[in-house]
C-alpha cells in the first residue's frame, strides 16, 4: 500500500457483521478481510487515498462479559493492520454493542495510539460510560441513518487522524466530553443572552452555554447522643490564620486547610491573626475574630460542662471560589483529620 | 423620557496645547485639567497624565475606574446626587466622545506595581489580542495618575478617586463639546405591541463588599439595603447608577451592553419593558426579599414575557441572580442569565455553577473567572508606582487568573470570552 494512504479499520458487531443474530452473541472476535454490512456503505463512502484494510466482528455477550480483556483482544487483531483510523459502530441504541465501542475506541487510542470514533443514540449506555474519553457523534435510535452516520464519523476520524482540531460537540454533534475550554465567541455575550432567551420564548431549540452542577446528596449523621462528653471543634471557611498565614493558605480558590492550636487560651487576640479570604470586606473580624470563630464563648460552655471538651485546634480555609472537586478533597483531609483526632462535631463558621 | 446622545469620535488623543477636538484627533491642556480638579477637592495633591493606544505594548495597572467622557448640554446635570444637584438622569441631549476613555488610578493600590491591570494590546498563547479580551482595550485612555494629600486614605481615597475621575471625563466633554457631530443616537422606549416584553434585572452591586457612607451607586445613594427598583434604561445610562468602588469599569455602565442591546431589538424582534435595579445580599432574608420582590415587578409591574439576568462581584452574588430568575419562572417569565463559571482547574464540567435550579436552563458564559492568562512582556509601563526595580517587574510576562486582569469577565455582557463545553 503506497505511503500517504490512510487505513482504516472497522469494529461490528456480529448482527452488523452479519455473523448471526442474538443466537450468535456469544461469538469471539474474529477478523474479516473483505467488507461486510456496514462495511460496503464504507467502501462507497472512501476518498482515493483511504483504504478499509480489516473489519473486526465479536459478539455482545463476548464482548460485555469482559470488556477490558475483549477490548485488548481485539487491540492484538488490529495491530498488524497498522490502522491510523478506527470506526467502532454506530451501534445505535444497542447497549451491548455501544458498550463494546466505547470500550474499544478507548482502548485502542491508549494501545495503538490512533484516532478512533464511535455514534450512538443519546440514551444508550456507551455514552455515559465512554463520551469522557472516546469522541461519540449522535446517532438515531436506529439503523435508517446509517449512510450519513459514517460518512459523519468517517468526517470527523479523517480530522482526528489527521491531528486536525474538531470543532464544538453542538456543532459536530458529538456527545461533549465534559471539559470547559475558553473561547473567544463571534458576539458579546449580551447578544447571545437576547438570542437565547427569544428562542426559549418562542420554544424554538436553544443550548445553554453554562451546565448546571449535578450534586450528590449527602445524608446528615445522626445527632450526638451525648453532647455532655462530646469533643467539638470550630471549623471556618473565613480564612482566619495565624499573622504571616504560616501554611500560605490562598485567599482566592484555597487549596489548602490549617489547624491552628488554642491550646489553652481562651480567646484570640486579633494582634494573632489575619484573614486570607478575597471574597469579604475582612475588617470586622480583624478587630475581633470571635465574630467568625467563637472561641470566648465556646470557652465558657466548655467551663460550664455543656459539652465535654474542645479541640485544642481551630481548623481553617478560605472558601473563596474553590472549584467542587478541590473543596471535596479540602473537606475530604479535614474530617479524616478530626476523625483521627477524636473530634464528634464541629461548629462550622461562613462568610 | 427621551435621551439623544451626540457623538463625536475620537481616533487620536495627545497632551498638551489647548484642549480641543478636530478632525478626530483630541489634544488635552491636561495643567488646565489638573488645576481643575485640585481646586475642586483638596484630598488630592497633585495628577499627572500619560495617554495609552490600542494595540500599543502597554500595561496600565493598579486601575481604579474607567469612564467615557460625556457632558449634559441640556436636559439634566451630570451624576445627579454625585456631582450635581438631585435631578432626574435619562432625558435631553449629551455629548459623548466615543473611542476613548478617563482612567484614574489608584496611588494606594501598588502591589509590586501591577494590581489590576489592563494590557493594550499583544498577543496571548491562546492567540487572542488584547482587544478580543477587553472592550477597553479598544480605547484611546487619558490615564490620570493622582497623588493624595496626606492623611487621604481607605474609603476617603477611594471617594476622591471616584469624583475626580467622574469630574475629569465631564470636563473633558463639556470643553470639546461644541464641535461638529459624527453620529447621534436617540434612546426613547416608544411602545411596540405584539412583540414579546423583556426585562432586565441589573444587579448593580454585591455587598459582599458593603458599600460604605457617601460611596456613590444610585442618585448618589449607597443602596446598602436596596431593596428592587424598577428604573427606565435612560437613566443607567445617563449618569444614574455608578459601580461602587471595587468595581473597575463604570465605562461599561454607561455603555451597559444589555440595555444597549435590547434597545437595538426593541421594536425588530422584542419590546423592551424596562430595568429592575437589584443589589446582591450579605443574608438570605434579605435575598429571599429582594427575590420576590424583583420577580413581582418583572411580571406584575412590567408585564414582561422574558428576562436576562447579570451579577457583579464575585461568586456569591450568582445565588441572588438565581434565585431572582427561579421566582420569575415561577411566575411564568422565562430567564436568561450571564454567568461564569467555577469549573475545577483541570477544566473539568462539574462544579460550573454555584446554582441548580432546574428551571434555569438558559445561561450565557463570560468565561472562567479561575482560567489563568498568560499576558506577554510589554515595552511600556503606566502605574503609580515610581520604584523602578518594580517598574521592570511590572512590565514582564505575567500569568494570573481573569479576574486580575480589567474588562476581562465582562459581567454586564459586553464581552466575548467564553467557555465552552467540549
Amino acid at each position: 500500500m503506497p505511503d500517504g494512504q490512510i487505513r482504516i479499520a472497522l469494529y461490528l458487531n456480529q448482527f452488523f457483521g452479519q455473523v448471526g443474530g442474538e443466537e450468535s452473541a456469544g461469538v469471539p472476535p474474529r477478523i474479516l478481510e473483505e467488507a461486510a454490512g456496514p462495511g460496503r456503505a464504507v467502501l462507497g463512502l472512501l476518498n482515493p487515498e483511504e483504504a478499509l484494510v480489516c473489519t473486526v466482528v465479536c459478539g455482545d455477550n463476548y464482548f460485555a462479559e469482559n470488556p477490558d480483556q475483549v477490548a485488548q483482544e481485539v487491540v492484538e487483531l488490529l495491530r498488524p493492520y497498522k490502522p491510523d483510523l478506527l470506526i467502532a459502530g454506530p451501534a445505535f441504541n444497542a447497549g451491548r454493542y455501544g458498550t463494546a465501542c466505547g470500550a474499544l475506541c478507548q482502548t485502542a487510542q491508549n494501545a495503538l495510539g490512533i484516532a478512533c470514533v464511535s455514534a450512538m443514540y443519546r440514551e444508550n449506555p456507551g455514552v455515559d460510560l465512554y463520551r469522557r474519553k472516546v469522541i461519540i457523534l449522535e446517532a438515531g435510535e436506529n439503523a435508517r441513518q446509517m449512510r450519513d452516520t459514517l460518512a459523519r464519523m468517517l468526517d470527523a476520524g479523517r480530522r482526528l487522524a489527521a491531528g486536525r482540531p474538531i470543532g464544538r460537540p453542538r456543532d459536530e454533534r458529538y456527545f461533549p466530553q465534559g471539559r470547559l475550554v475558553p473561547v473567544i465567541e463571534d458576539r458579546p455575550s449580551a447578544v447571545r443572552a437576547a438570542d437565547m432567551l427569544l428562542a426559549k420564548l418562542r420554544g424554538e431549540p436553544f443550548h445553554s452555554e453554562v451546565q448546571l452542577p449535578v450534586f450528590q446528596p449527602h445524608a446528615a449523621p445522626p445527632p450526638l447522643s451525648d453532647v455532655r462528653h462530646a469533643t467539638i471543634a470550630l471549623v471556618t471557611d473565613g480564612g482566619l490564620v495565624p499573622l504571616g498565614n504560616p501554611d500560605g493558605i490562598e485567599g482566592y480558590a484555597s487549596t489548602k486547610w490549617g489547624a491552628y492550636s488554642i491550646d489553652g487560651v481562651d480567646s484570640l487576640n486579633p494582634k494573632d491573626y489575619e484573614i486570607s479570604h478575597g471574597g469579604y470586606d475582612p475588617r470586622y473580624i480583624l478587630s475581633d475574630p470571635h465574630r467568625l470563630v467563637g472561641l470566648d464563648i465556646a470557652r465558657e460552655l466548655e467551663q460550664e460542662g455543656a459539652f465535654g471538651r474542645l479541640h485544642p485546634a481551630i481548623v481553617s480555609t478560605g472558601g473563596l471560589a474553590n472549584p467542587v472537586d478541590n473543596s471535596r478533597r479540602l473537606g475530604k483531609e479535614m474530617a479524616a483529620y478530626l476523625k483521627e483526632s477524636g473530634v464528634d462535631a464541629v461548629i462550622l463558621t461562613s462568610t | 423620557m427621551r435621551l439623544e446622545l451626540q457623538v463625536r469620535r475620537v481616533r487620536d488623543l495627545r497632551i498638551g496645547g489647548e484642549t480641543r477636538l478636530d478632525d478626530g484627533v483630541l489634544a488635552v491642556d491636561v495643567d488646565a485639567l489638573c488645576s481643575y480638579l485640585l481646586e475642586q477637592d483638596r484630598r488630592l495633591s497633585g495628577l499627572r497624565f500619560e495617554v495609552a493606544h490600542p494595540g500599543e505594548l502597554c500595561r496600565i495597572t493598579s486601575i481604579a475606574d474607567i469612564v467615557e467622557p460625556r457632558a449634559k448640554l441640556s436636559g439634566g446635570v451630570d451624576f445627579p446626587g454625585v456631582l450635581g444637584a438631585l435631578e432626574p438622569a435619562g432625558s435631553g441631549t449629551t455629548v459623548v466622545l466615543r473611542g476613548m476613555a478617563v482612567t484614574i488610578l489608584n496611588p494606594l493600590e501598588r502591589a509590586g506595581g501591577r494590581g489590576p491591570v489592563l494590557d493594550m494590546g499583544g498577543r496571548h498563547k491562546e492567540g487572542w489580542s488584547a482587544q478580543d479580551l477587553t472592550v477597553f482595550a479598544n480605547l484611546h485612555h487619558l490615564v490620570t495618575i493622582p497623588q493624595l494629600a496626606p492623611g487621604v486614605v481607605g474609603d476617603d481615597a477611594l471617594n476622591a478617586l471616584r469624583l475626580a475621575i467622574l469630574r475629569a471625563a465631564v470636563w473633558l466633554a463639556s470643553h470639546t463639546g461644541s464641535g461638529a457631530r459624527d453620529a447621534v443616537e436617540s434612546y426613547d422606549l416608544v411602545p411596540v405591541p405584539d412583540l414579546p416584553r423583556v426585562a432586565y434585572v441589573f444587579q448593580i452591586h454585591s455587598h459582599q463588599r458593603p458599600t460604605v457612607a457617601g460611596e456613590p451607586l444610585l442618585y448618589g445613594d449607597n443602596a446598602r439595603h436596596l431593596l428592587p427598583v424598577v428604573l427606565h434604561p435612560n437613566e443607567v445610562l445617563d449618569g444614574a447608577v455608578l459601580q461602587g468602588y471595587s468595581s473597575r469599569g463604570n465605562y461599561i455602565i454607561q455603555n451597559h451592553p444589555v440595555i444597549l442591546e435590547l434597545y437595538r431589538r426593541h421594536g425588530i424582534d422584542l419590546s423592551f419593558a424596562g430595568v429592575v435595579a437589584v443589589v446582591a445580599h450579605q443574608t438570605a432574608p434579605e435575598r429571599e426579599r429582594s427575590a420576590l420582590m424583583a420577580a413581582n415587578l418583572v411580571s406584575e409591574t412590567l408585564h414582561a414575557d422574558g428576562v436576562i439576568l447579570t451579577k457583579t462581584g464575585g461568586g456569591a452574588p450568582h445565588i441572588d441572580m438565581a434565585q431572582i430568575a427561579h421566582r420569575c419562572e415561577q411566575l411564568g417569565v422565562r430567564s436568561t442569565l450571564i454567568a461564569w463559571d467555577l469549573s475545577s482547574s483541570d477544566g473539568a464540567e462539574e462544579g460550573s455553577a454555584l446554582f441548580n435550579y432546574p428551571d434555569l436552563d438558559a445561561i450565557v458564559s463570560m468565561g472562567s473567572n479561575g482560567y489563568r492568562l498568560s499576558l506577554p512582556a510589554v515595552e511600556r509601563v503606566i502605574t503609580p508606582e515610581d520604584d523602578t526595580s518594580l517598574l521592570e517587574r511590572a512590565g514582564a510576562p505575567m500569568a494570573a487568573t481573569a479576574n486580575q486582569f480589567v474588562g476581562v469577565l465582562d459581567q454586564f455582557g459586553g464581552g466575548r470570552w467564553a467557555t465552552a463545553l467540549y
